[in-house]
Protein backbone atom coordinates (compact mmCIF):
# COMPACT_ATOMS: atom_id res chain seq x y z
CA UNK A 1 0.00 0.00 0.00
CA UNK A 2 1.54 3.25 -1.24
CA UNK A 3 1.30 6.13 1.46
CA UNK A 4 -0.01 9.40 1.40
CA UNK A 5 1.95 12.72 1.75
CA UNK A 6 1.16 16.33 2.67
CA UNK A 7 2.70 19.51 2.05
CA UNK A 8 2.88 22.09 4.22
CA UNK A 9 3.97 25.32 3.11
CA UNK A 10 5.02 28.55 5.43
CA UNK A 11 5.45 31.93 3.70
CA UNK A 12 7.31 33.64 6.73
CA UNK A 13 8.74 37.22 6.66
CA UNK A 14 12.27 36.62 5.15
CA UNK A 15 11.42 32.90 3.77
CA UNK A 16 9.34 30.65 2.23
CA UNK A 17 9.71 26.91 3.70
CA UNK A 18 8.20 23.83 2.12
CA UNK A 19 8.03 20.24 3.74
CA UNK A 20 6.46 17.04 2.81
CA UNK A 21 5.67 14.77 5.21
CA UNK A 22 3.74 11.29 5.45
CA UNK A 23 0.58 10.70 7.75
CA UNK A 24 2.32 10.11 10.59
CA UNK A 25 4.61 13.45 10.74
CA UNK A 26 7.51 12.13 9.28
CA UNK A 27 9.21 14.62 7.29
CA UNK A 28 10.36 13.15 3.99
CA UNK A 29 11.78 16.73 2.37
CA UNK A 30 12.29 20.71 2.72
CA UNK A 31 13.20 23.27 1.06
CA UNK A 32 13.20 27.09 1.37
CA UNK A 33 13.74 30.25 -0.62
CA UNK A 34 14.23 33.42 0.78
CA UNK A 35 13.35 36.86 -0.40
CA UNK A 36 14.04 40.71 0.10
CA UNK A 37 12.85 42.83 2.61
CA UNK A 38 12.73 46.54 1.86
CA UNK A 39 12.89 49.19 4.25
CA UNK A 40 12.90 52.37 2.52
CA UNK A 41 12.06 54.51 5.17
CA UNK A 42 12.59 53.63 8.95
CA UNK A 43 9.08 52.15 10.13
CA UNK A 44 8.31 51.61 6.42
CA UNK A 45 8.87 47.48 5.31
CA UNK A 46 8.06 46.14 1.86
CA UNK A 47 8.07 42.79 -0.31
CA UNK A 48 7.73 41.94 -4.12
CA UNK A 49 4.33 39.61 -4.05
CA UNK A 50 5.59 38.42 -7.27
CA UNK A 51 9.21 37.24 -5.14
CA UNK A 52 6.32 35.16 -3.24
CA UNK A 53 5.07 33.22 -6.40
CA UNK A 54 9.06 32.89 -7.76
CA UNK A 55 9.95 31.56 -3.81
CA UNK A 56 7.32 29.11 -3.46
CA UNK A 57 7.19 27.38 -7.30
CA UNK A 58 11.13 27.00 -6.81
CA UNK A 59 10.69 25.55 -3.55
CA UNK A 60 8.12 22.95 -4.10
CA UNK A 61 9.80 22.23 -7.37
CA UNK A 62 13.23 21.53 -5.49
CA UNK A 63 11.49 19.98 -2.13
CA UNK A 64 9.26 17.47 -5.16
CA UNK A 65 12.62 16.55 -7.08
CA UNK A 66 14.54 15.82 -3.57
CA UNK A 67 11.77 13.62 -2.20
CA UNK A 68 11.09 11.38 -5.40
CA UNK A 69 7.73 11.60 -4.53
CA UNK A 70 4.89 11.76 -7.97
CA UNK A 71 2.42 14.35 -7.23
CA UNK A 72 0.16 11.52 -7.17
CA UNK A 73 0.71 10.79 -3.86
CA UNK A 74 0.06 13.96 -2.54
CA UNK A 75 -3.35 13.84 -0.87
CA UNK A 76 -2.75 17.31 0.43
CA UNK A 77 -1.70 21.05 -0.03
CA UNK A 78 -1.94 23.72 2.44
CA UNK A 79 -0.36 27.05 3.35
CA UNK A 80 0.09 29.82 5.36
CA UNK A 81 1.96 33.53 5.81
CA UNK A 82 1.86 36.50 7.64
CA UNK A 83 -1.36 38.44 8.46
CA UNK A 84 -2.41 42.14 8.31
CA UNK A 85 0.08 42.41 4.78
CA UNK A 86 -1.60 44.44 2.04
CA UNK A 87 -1.14 44.04 -1.27
CA UNK A 88 -2.69 46.69 -3.61
CA UNK A 89 -4.33 45.09 -6.79
CA UNK A 90 -5.79 46.96 -10.40
CA UNK A 91 -9.03 45.14 -11.49
CA UNK A 92 -7.21 42.59 -13.11
CA UNK A 93 -5.25 41.53 -10.22
CA UNK A 94 -2.06 43.01 -10.96
CA UNK A 95 0.01 44.39 -8.27
CA UNK A 96 0.32 47.81 -8.00
CA UNK A 97 3.19 48.48 -5.78
CA UNK A 98 5.25 46.60 -2.92
CA UNK A 99 3.16 44.79 -0.56
CA UNK A 100 3.12 46.39 2.73
CA UNK A 101 4.07 43.43 5.30
CA UNK A 102 2.92 43.15 8.77
CA UNK A 103 5.86 45.30 10.38
CA UNK A 104 5.64 48.29 8.54
CA UNK A 105 4.29 51.23 11.23
CA UNK A 106 3.89 53.90 8.82
CA UNK A 107 0.05 54.30 9.73
CA UNK A 108 0.73 55.16 13.01
CA UNK A 109 -0.63 58.10 13.27
CA UNK A 110 -3.90 56.84 11.17
CA UNK A 111 -4.07 53.93 13.43
CA UNK A 112 -4.70 56.35 16.54
CA UNK A 113 -6.92 58.75 15.15
CA UNK A 114 -9.19 56.10 14.36
CA UNK A 115 -8.66 54.55 18.22
CA UNK B 1 19.51 48.03 23.08
CA UNK B 2 22.63 47.04 25.40
CA UNK B 3 23.66 48.87 28.97
CA UNK B 4 25.64 48.72 31.54
CA UNK B 5 28.80 47.93 29.78
CA UNK B 6 32.19 48.87 30.88
CA UNK B 7 35.82 47.84 30.15
CA UNK B 8 35.84 44.51 31.28
CA UNK B 9 33.18 43.63 28.74
CA UNK B 10 34.33 41.71 25.36
CA UNK B 11 32.00 39.97 22.73
CA UNK B 12 30.86 36.94 24.40
CA UNK B 13 29.08 38.96 27.25
CA UNK B 14 27.30 41.60 24.29
CA UNK B 15 26.47 37.74 22.53
CA UNK B 16 24.95 36.54 25.87
CA UNK B 17 22.93 40.31 26.32
CA UNK B 18 21.58 39.49 23.02
CA UNK B 19 20.34 36.23 23.57
CA UNK B 20 19.13 37.20 27.73
CA UNK B 21 17.25 40.05 26.19
CA UNK B 22 15.32 37.52 24.44
CA UNK B 23 15.04 35.37 26.92
CA UNK B 24 13.60 38.47 28.78
CA UNK B 25 11.26 39.58 26.06
CA UNK B 26 9.28 35.83 26.05
CA UNK B 27 9.12 36.49 29.99
CA UNK B 28 7.42 39.90 29.55
CA UNK B 29 5.09 37.51 27.46
CA UNK B 30 4.37 35.64 30.24
CA UNK B 31 4.40 37.70 32.85
CA UNK B 32 1.32 39.84 31.25
CA UNK B 33 -0.64 36.34 30.58
CA UNK B 34 0.01 35.70 34.08
CA UNK B 35 -1.13 38.93 35.36
CA UNK B 36 -4.39 38.18 33.51
CA UNK B 37 -4.74 35.07 35.52
CA UNK B 38 -2.92 32.11 33.13
CA UNK B 39 -0.26 29.81 34.62
CA UNK B 40 1.79 28.87 32.07
CA UNK B 41 3.00 24.71 32.61
CA UNK B 42 5.52 24.47 29.68
CA UNK B 43 7.10 26.22 27.09
CA UNK B 44 6.96 23.84 23.36
CA UNK B 45 9.98 24.74 21.22
CA UNK B 46 10.69 24.69 17.83
CA UNK B 47 12.18 26.66 14.88
CA UNK B 48 16.19 27.68 14.48
CA UNK B 49 16.96 28.59 18.06
CA UNK B 50 16.56 25.51 19.42
CA UNK B 51 20.03 23.77 17.74
CA UNK B 52 21.13 26.18 21.16
CA UNK B 53 20.72 24.24 23.83
CA UNK B 54 22.31 27.38 25.86
CA UNK B 55 19.82 29.81 24.57
CA UNK B 56 16.79 27.58 25.78
CA UNK B 57 18.62 26.46 29.03
CA UNK B 58 18.33 30.19 29.58
CA UNK B 59 14.84 30.98 28.51
CA UNK B 60 13.90 27.76 30.76
CA UNK B 61 15.95 29.69 33.63
CA UNK B 62 14.60 32.99 33.09
CA UNK B 63 10.85 31.90 32.86
CA UNK B 64 10.99 28.88 35.33
CA UNK B 65 9.54 26.83 32.95
CA UNK B 66 10.27 23.53 31.38
CA UNK B 67 10.94 23.56 27.43
CA UNK B 68 9.55 20.29 25.91
CA UNK B 69 11.25 20.05 22.03
CA UNK B 70 9.31 18.34 19.23
CA UNK B 71 10.99 16.25 16.94
CA UNK B 72 10.41 18.69 13.70
CA UNK B 73 12.01 22.20 14.26
CA UNK B 74 10.43 23.26 10.88
CA UNK B 75 6.91 23.29 13.33
CA UNK B 76 5.21 25.83 11.24
CA UNK B 77 5.92 24.17 7.77
CA UNK B 78 4.19 20.82 10.04
CA UNK B 79 1.21 22.81 11.54
CA UNK B 80 0.38 23.39 7.65
CA UNK B 81 0.84 20.18 6.56
CA UNK B 82 -1.44 18.91 9.61
CA UNK B 83 -4.39 21.13 8.38
CA UNK B 84 -3.35 19.17 4.90
CA UNK B 85 -4.12 16.08 6.28
CA UNK B 86 -7.23 17.56 7.87
CA UNK B 87 -8.45 18.83 4.77
CA UNK B 88 -7.89 15.92 2.74
CA UNK B 89 -10.10 14.33 5.66
CA UNK B 90 -7.31 12.00 6.80
CA UNK B 91 -8.10 13.05 10.21
CA UNK B 92 -11.55 13.71 11.80
CA UNK B 93 -10.15 17.05 13.68
CA UNK B 94 -6.67 18.81 14.02
CA UNK B 95 -6.01 16.98 17.32
CA UNK B 96 -6.46 13.49 16.27
CA UNK B 97 -4.06 14.44 13.79
CA UNK B 98 -1.75 16.58 15.84
CA UNK B 99 -1.59 13.77 17.98
CA UNK B 100 -0.57 11.45 14.77
CA UNK B 101 1.81 14.01 13.36
CA UNK B 102 3.50 15.68 16.48
CA UNK B 103 6.27 14.22 18.24
CA UNK B 104 8.27 15.43 20.93
CA UNK B 105 11.81 14.80 21.72
CA UNK B 106 13.40 15.92 24.88
CA UNK B 107 12.69 17.86 27.74
CA UNK B 108 14.84 20.41 29.57
CA UNK B 109 14.02 21.94 33.20
CA UNK B 110 14.83 25.37 34.67
CA UNK B 111 17.57 25.74 37.22
CA UNK B 112 15.73 27.47 40.47
CA UNK B 113 18.75 29.00 41.79
CA UNK B 114 19.24 31.08 38.56
CA UNK B 115 15.59 31.82 38.12
CA UNK B 116 15.98 33.97 41.02
CA UNK B 117 19.33 35.53 40.33
CA UNK B 118 17.12 36.69 36.77
CA UNK B 119 14.63 38.08 38.16
CA UNK B 120 16.50 41.39 39.23
CA UNK B 121 17.17 41.76 35.44
CA UNK B 122 13.78 40.95 33.89
CA UNK B 123 12.96 43.95 36.29
CA UNK B 124 15.64 46.03 34.95
CA UNK B 125 14.80 44.81 31.22
CA UNK B 126 11.17 46.00 31.56
CA UNK B 127 11.82 49.46 33.12
CA UNK B 128 14.17 50.32 30.10
CA UNK B 129 11.94 50.57 27.97
CA UNK B 130 9.62 52.82 29.87
CA UNK B 131 12.29 54.76 30.60
CA UNK B 132 13.54 55.14 27.30
CA UNK B 133 10.59 55.77 25.22
CA UNK B 134 10.66 59.62 24.59
CA UNK B 135 14.15 59.73 23.81
CA UNK B 136 13.74 56.88 20.97
CA UNK B 137 10.52 58.58 19.94
CA UNK B 138 12.46 61.52 19.10
CA UNK B 139 15.57 60.24 17.54
CA UNK B 140 13.15 58.20 15.03
CA UNK B 141 11.30 61.81 14.36
CA UNK B 142 14.02 63.12 13.70
CA UNK B 143 15.34 60.10 11.35
CA UNK B 144 12.14 60.23 9.34
CA UNK B 145 12.31 63.72 9.09
CA UNK B 146 15.72 63.92 7.34
CA UNK B 147 14.77 61.15 5.33
CA UNK B 148 11.66 63.58 4.38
Amino acid sequence: MSSLYFIGIDGGTESLRVGIFDQEGTPVGFASRTYTLKHPRPGWAEQDPDEWWTSLVAAVRDVMSKSGIVPDEIAGISLDCTTCTVVALDKYDRVLRPAIIWMDIRAADQARRVG
Amino acid sequence: MIWGLTLKHDTTHVYRAIVEGICYGTELIFRTLRNYGFQPQQIVACGGPLKSQFWMQIHADVSNLPITFTKVDEAAVLGSAILAAVGAGIYPDLQEAARHMVHTSHRIEPDQQRHEEYEFYVDKYIATYAQMRDLMHDVAQHVARRKG
